[in-house]
């Protein structure tokens, strides 16, 4: 399977964001650094659960501990850039 | 570890009478799995307006049970089997996912209350709960618990 191109896979971000912690906003609407958690899209700690969850169904991927957590599930760029270093090293 | 089976339940949650609405530790599996039990007391004050001349278990008492049955193993497996009756390691219910109601359930009936840890991050726990009567399920779905910083009070 060929890599995935930098916009197909923010848009597969956006998509699983909004499935996982079912967010009523299209995926257009989810600006690549908007702040995910609190001020911003407005995410609280049980989404970032959701979220995990989700993106360690996705792409075959663990997310260890808060810290990590912290820093890759900031932004849908954070996120793509955190599926990236995992996937490809 | 410490053997949490005979223990009295007031123990092993942060809540008081009267709203323990767990019995008794069945069994505990790991630090996953818990197996508890509650029985409906028939004389229940709630019963009498749920519904008169037709008392049946509240929803919202058996989602609490079910709280209270995850809440214990949260805390247990927080605390690594250990003693989990002085510290912190309370849990707060912080979501009910996709809860489901599929009978009603009698005064006079025992439950039993399954629940199961399926993921942690960061002090928030999603767990999957069941309730039986007489091997059937009355009730399924998932909670979502998050730790609290609050501390027990000491009795």
């Amino acid at each position: 399977m060929g890599a995935k191109s930098d916009t197909e896979l923010y848009l597969q971000v956006k998509k699983l964001i909004i499935g996982a912690v079912k967010l009523k906003k299209a995926p257009e609407e989810i600006g690549d650094n908007e702040v995910l958690f609190g001020e911003g899209l407005g995410l609280d700690s049980v989404d970032a659960l959701e979220l995990v969850i989700a993106i360690e169904k996705e792409f075959g991927l663990k997310i260890p501990d808060a810290a990590v957590g912290a820093q890759a599930l900031a932004s849908v760029q954070s996120i793509v850039e955190y599926v990236k270093k995992q996937k490809h090293g | 570890m410490d053997n949490i089976i005979n223990k009295d339940i007031i123990d092993l949650l942060p809540h008081g009478e009267p709203f323990i609405f767990v019995d008794k530790i069945i069994s505990v599996d790991g630090l996953n799995k818990i197996t508890a039990s509650r029985t409906i007391n028939k004389n229940a004050s709630y019963l009498k307006g749920h519904f008169p001349e037709n008392p049946i278990l509240p929803g919202v008492l058996l989602v609490e049970s079910m709280a209270q049955t995850a809440g214990v193993i949260c805390s247990y497996g927080a605390s690594a089997g250990k003693k989990i009756s002085s510290e912190c390691n309370i849990y707060f219910l912080t979501r009910i996912v996709d809860i489901r109601f599929k009978h009603p359930v009698f005064p006079g009936s025992t439950l039993i209350l399954k629940a199961e840890i399926l993921n942690t991050f960061n002090d928030v726990v999603k767990t999957r709960v069941e309730a039986e009567v007489d091997g059937k399920i009355v009730a399924e779905g998932e909670l979502v618990l998050s730790k609290t910083k609050q501390k027990r009070s000491q009795q």
